[in-house]
């Protein structure tokens, strides 16, 4: 391994000039958790790093009537224990207390797991289901890329050289919502997704009918997927297993993983069937008030 | 729980605190990564990216011209082996093997084979040098399975591998190169009249996965060559003197040439008895006359270190009317990796040790296949056969109705039973064990709920003898320097100490112990064979009697008074009108006259075998095939627990890694023989919320060939638990699993099997 | 007298009878009474002065006996595969 420089801008003007100057060789750097690895491993190479958490604009974390604003560098542990994000994005809290152990979720940021753009990123499916906006900043000034839109490719994201991401917004949920995040893994702690489900779901005041709904999938192809046709089935329907389960099925039918060291093709797309049936059931029984008892990795 | 009262013992049963515990717990143990000599070379290991090749150049010459580097060293540089034949200790080993094991010869034969290794000014110098290093390679197809291995007309790894027969001279006579390095058959009774006497015949096919140790701290070796031809070595390793043998013998130098220093060790498990890097070092270190360091990264211990076997065994057993085991055949194929050397000849032995059965046949073949080089781990061989067995067995209860306990009991060897392969039992405590997991609470609970099921399995591990030194010396304060050859891996330290104290009648926190360097104790094999506490503790047992013998006639002299009116007892010496507690006499001796320094040794005990019975319980998710492990009981026998926490710590360790074997730790190959998932993250060690409290129960058969009754306790409990776990989730979930690892989605897919109409299972 | 058990591989030094009987008072000397009876075994058995790689002695139930351990009347020896420990 060779020298790296290391910066730590505390505005979003020199951040954006520091990453304008090196464009190939600059990596931007929030909790580290992945780049570190990454770097020691050998996956990517960097010679310049700009260390984004001293950014005012990435550590804001908002709640109010016009929604939610969550700093990129923000770590797992802040959204956890976050009031609002505990109630009414519920599924952002699920996806923080499952990254890593405490330590990583002590560093790690939604933004570093979103700008990563890994398929199997636990919470990238939350964000989408949530309705997230992602807020870029670079040389032109900022644009707004929805987080369904964000990721290319593993590992691949809309960034251009000299950008960076700055914030991700949520829309507040109408009442009687809910969301959930689950994921799959052979073990209980400790693993990567095999393959990971988020739902938030609108229902009548009543919690009788689905109002709106939105499922994202992990780890089933590509990048996260905004399973749209499996979540539009949900509309209009009576909350039921019939609904759920048809809802599911085309969330399974959506699904186009590989075959590999963590689970086959057909296994995953099973999974996602049965993953997409509980974690619906998870969100509406939140979105009616309830509470969702779910022992990780169970 | 041991009764020491009844057995009037004051140390042995007891839990002091370990001696070594301080230094690991606040970091100050030092490990073979934490050496630091002046001069200090890093050293990094170029590893091949096929699974099978043959070599055509190597060209080191960039590398070399690289600032920063002062050595490269290839296969070349080690000396020629001819085809000799070697024991080291725990085995012999064919020393051209070996050699080509350490830097590739001819061919590589697994991916992460090593090539070549560079010795450079700093870490980072030295593994930019490896990426100048061309290596221009001929790839060969690999063979990755005993099954493909075997097929007439497979690639061959190796062109001096002849088939060692099992029997007669026909096929002695057919000495063609081959993948089968041996061929081993064990026959007892009459196997067709006993399996046309059986009512009930169950045979089934099982499929095991290639699984490595997974001890936390990689292979490391720091060594300097001396200017006077010397060589030091400062290494984790499970045998010093075993190391100190391997490396002279691949250098060709002599034995007492190189010196050993064992530092503290993470972990071994049997994967910390063969060489890879000191011999490396000590060229790398012979070529620039300075030490030179080679820590391995987790990948390289995955792909270049020695995991244990993946393979087929068939099992088929018969049992009578009455329930009474009449017949067992069984076939057992082991992955040896890229040398011969599985141990498939063990997992023979053990298959059917834990029954009477007068009609059997076991039939193993070692089969060289391109993955690494295979080494012991827990029980060598012993797993796998008892997950087959195990299985079959409880299937044998299912048809006939019958309590898989009360079957085991009627079935279980005891002493004056003949195994299969000839030795009839000493004394030993399967049915103890068994009649431990029956009266358990564990057992009288039913494990209820929806989806869940209960497994019971047993196992078998012989547990060896071999050598150990223990030298110790009095202080002038009444404290003992206890010196010994064994690295502590599972608290030896304080057991063998407290073996001295107990003979001694001194307090084991007045014993001192330190294990020393290959110069400074005498012959001492590895740790390993569960053997430690068993023949170290005889070593140590001995030199403390060396010394009451010395205390007594110095006593004698000292008091005027005939050695034979002289008493030494629970640590005070007593003569007609005289009395003195251990620390005063010693006060007094150290003023009168030579220091007083015992010996012992140990080589001629051999132990009786160990015996386990788990019982687990499960949950399988219907619809994910994810099992949970809710509870876990594991009965042992242990012979006599010196240290009851260790023999817990041994079980409770053994079990996690049995149940880790049993659901997801594999080798993950793609199909150019390469290893995917050479991380923890993808090769899935269980974590602590993987794992219920594993609750030991102790049951204490003391074995007669030790003093106190030591029986080794590290190995056997991991035998049980693949079997356990199996029978555990054909009772969840109604499916019958011969594949490990039991993944999540192995277990879906034999469910979704069976609710296919037309594809039950027989049930 | 000693009673041998002999591997498949050796039996066919004795006719394919296992177990045989050989006289002495140490492993070793049994050895040589055998190869008296079934000339030709003692090299199978020894690499020189050595018992061969890979093979591993046991008299009556303990595994791991050596050559000059000694041997009581009716005492069996078998002859087996070596075994490591882990
Ligand atoms: C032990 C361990 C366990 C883990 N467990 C999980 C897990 O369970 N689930 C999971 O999904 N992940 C897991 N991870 C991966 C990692 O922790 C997450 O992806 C984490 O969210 C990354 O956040 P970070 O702040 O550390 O990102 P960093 O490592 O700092 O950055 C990640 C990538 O994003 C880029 N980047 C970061 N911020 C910005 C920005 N504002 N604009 C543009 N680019 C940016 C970086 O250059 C880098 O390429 C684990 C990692 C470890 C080490």
């Amino acid at each position: 391994m060779h020298e790296i420089d290391y910066e730590s801008p505390t505005s979003l003007a020199d951040a954006v000039a520091i990453l304008q100057k090196n464009r190939e060789s600059v990596r931007c750097l929030a909790g580290g958790t992945d780049l570190i690895d990454h770097l020691r491993t050998g996956r990517i190479d960097a010679r310049q790093i700009v260390d984004v958490k001293k950014l005012p604009e990435l550590q804001i974390l908002e709640a109010g009537p016009e929604g939610l604003r969550l700093g990129a560098a923000v770590c797992c542990r802040s959204v956890c224990a976050h009031a609002a994000i505990q109630q009414d994005y519920t599924a952002l809290a699920d996806s923080g207390a499952i990254i890593g152990g405490i330590q990583i979720q002590n560093r790690a940021s939604l933004g570093g797991n979103l700008c990563n753009s890994g398929p199997a990123a636990d919470s990238i499916p939350s964000m989408v289901a949530l309705s997230g906006i992602c807020v870029i900043a670079g040389p032109d000034g900022l644009r707004e890329v929805p987080v369904e839109k964000f990721c290319v490719a593993p590992g691949k994201n809309v960034l251009k050289p000299g950008e960076l991401l700055v914030e991700i917004r949520f829309p507040k949920p109408a009442a009687h919502s809910g969301s959930h995040y689950r994921r799959f893994i052979p073990r209980n702690e400790m693993d990567i997704a095999v393959v990971g489900v988020a739902a938030a779901v609108t229902l009548s005041a009543d919690g009788s009918q689905f109002v709106a709904g939105r499922i994202s999938l992990g780890a089933v192809g590509p990048t996260p997927l905004l399973a749209e046709e499996a979540s539009t089935k949900l509309i209009g329907k009576p909350v039921n297993d019939d609904a759920i389960a048809a809802a599911a099925a085309a969330a399974r039918e959506l699904a186009a993983p590989i075959s590999d060291m963590r689970g086959t093709a057909d296994y995953r797309k099973h999974l996602t069937e049965v993953l997409t049936r509980r974690v619906l059931s998870a969100a509406v029984t939140r979105a009616r008030g309830g509470k969702v008892d779910h022992r990780p990795g169970w | 729980m041991p009764d020491n009262a009844q057995r009037s013992y004051k140390v042995i049963g007891t839990r002091p605190i370990r001696h070594d515990g301080v230094d690991k717990v606040t970091g100050r143990a030092k490990y073979g990564a934490d050496v630091m000599l002046t001069g200090l070379l890093a050293g990094a290991v170029l590893r091949s990216p096929h699974a099978h090749a043959r070599i055509r150049s190597i060209d080191t010459s960039a590398a070399e011209a690289l600032p920063g580097v002062r050595a490269v060293a290839t296969a070349r540089d080690l000396p020629d082996q001819g085809s000799r034949m070697v024991e080291l200790g725990e085995g012999s080993v064919n020393m051209r093997h070996l050699s080509a094991n350490v830097l590739a010869h001819d061919k590589v034969l697994y991916k992460g084979h090593a090539v070549a290794a560079v010795a450079a000014d700093n870490i980072h110098i030295a593994q930019e040098a490896l990426k100048l290093i061309r290596v221009d390679y001929e790839p060969l197809p690999p063979v990755m399975t005993v099954t493909e291995a075997m097929r007439a007309g497979a690639p061959l790894l190796n062109d001096d591998v002849v088939t060692q027969p099992a029997g007669n001279a026909e096929a002695l006579a057919e000495s063609k190169p081959s993948n089968v390095a041996k061929h081993f058959l064990f026959e007892k009774g009459n196997l067709d009249e006993g399996f046309a006497r059986a009512k009930h015949v169950v045979e089934r096919e099982f499929h095991l996965a290639t699984v490595h140790q997974g001890y936390i701290e990689p292979h490391n070796a720091t060594a300097l060559w001396h200017a006077d031809g010397k060589v030091s070595v400062w290494m984790s390793t499970q045998g010093s003197f075993t190391a100190r043998q391997q490396t002279a013998e691949l250098l060709r130098i002599p034995v007492s040439d190189v010196k050993v220093t064992p530092m503290e060790i993470g972990g071994g498990f049997g994967g910390k008895i063969s060489v890879y890097l000191p011999p490396v070092a000590a060229i790398l270190s012979r070529k620039t006359g300075r030490p030179v360091k080679i820590v391995m990264d987790r990948a390289a211990v995955f792909e270049a270190t020695g995991p244990t076997p993946g393979g087929v065994i068939r099992v088929k057993l018969g049992a009578d009317e009455s329930g009474k085991l009449v017949a067992a055949d069984a076939w057992l194929a082991y992955e040896a990796g890229a040398y011969p050397g599985s141990p498939v000849g063990a997992g023979c032995m053990c298959i059917f040790a834990c029954y009477d059965i007068p009609n059997a046949r076991v039939e193993g073949f070692d089969v060289c296949v391109n993955k690494p080089r295979t080494n012991a781990y827990r029980a060598p061989g012993s797993t796998q056969a008892a997950f087959a067995v195990e299985t079959v067995v409880d299937e044998i209860c299912q048809r006939l109705k019958l309590d898989p306990l009360e079957f085991r009991l009627k079935n279980a060897s005891s002493e004056g039973t003949r195994r299969v392969d000839g030795p009839v039992f000493s004394r030993v405590g399967l049915v103890e064990t068994l009649q431990a997991i029956g009266n358990s609470e564990h057992y009288k609970s039913p494990p209820g709920g929806p989806n869940r099921g209960r497994g019971m399995a047993s196992g078998f591990w012989f547990n060896v003898g071999l050598k150990s030194s223990v030298t110790a010396t009095i202080g002038c304060d009444g404290k003992v320097a206890l010196v010994e050859g064994s690295p502590d891996i599972g608290g030896t330290r304080t057991s063998i100490a407290m073996q001295f104290a107990e003979t001694l009648g001194i307090p084991v926190e007045d014993v001192h112990p330190a294990v020393a360097d290959t110069d400074s104790v005498g012959y001492t094999d590895v740790t390993g064979g569960s053997r430690v506490t068993f023949s170290t503790g005889i070593a140590a047992v001995e030199a403390a009697r060396d010394l009451e013998r010395q205390l007594v006639s110095r006593a004698a002299e000292l008091w005027n008074v005939p050695a034979d009116q002289v008493c030494y007892t629970n640590g005070v010496m007593t003569a007609p009108g005289h009395k003195a507690t251990f620390k005063e006499l010693v006060a007094e001796l150290h003023e009168t006259g030579e220091p007083l320094v015992g010996r012992g040794t140990s080589g001629k005990a051999n132990q009786a075998g160990a015996f386990a019975t788990h019982l687990v319980d499960v949950e399988v998710d219907p619809e994910t095939g994810k099992v949970q492990i809710l509870r876990y009981t594991a009965a042992q026998d242990v012979g006599t627990a010196i240290h009851p926490s260790y023999v817990e710590g041994q079980i409770q360790g053994g079990v996690g890694q049995g149940i880790g074997w049993a659901l997801n730790e594999e080798y993950w190959y793609d199909d150019r023989g390469s290893m995917r998932n050479a991380t923890f993250l993808d090769y899935r060690l269980p974590t602590c919320y993987d794992l219920p409290m594993i609750e030991p129960i102790l049951v204490e058969v003391p074995d007669p060939s030790h003093p106190y009754g030591v029986r080794g306790v590290g190995e056997v409990p991991i035998c049980p638990p693949p079997a356990a776990i199996a029978i555990a989730i054909a009772q969840a979930a109604g499916v019958r699993m011969t594949e490990l690892p039991m993944a999540p989605h192995k277990v879906m897919a034999a469910i979704l099997a069976k609710s296919r109409p037309g594809n039950g299972q027989p049930h | 007298m000693a009673v041998v058990y002999l591997p498949k591989a050796l039996q066919m030094f004795s006719g394919g009878n296992s177990p045989v009987v050989a006289r002495g008072k140490t492993v070793r000397e049994v050895f040589e009474d055998l190869d008296q009876q079934y000339p030709g075994i003692r090299d199978r058995l020894f690499a020189g002065s050595s018992i061969q790689p890979g093979l591993m002695l046991a008299v009556g139930s303990r595994m791991g006996a050596r050559l000059l351990d000694s041997v009581d009347e009716d005492d069996e020896i078998h002859i087996l595969p070596a075994i490591g420990g882990g």
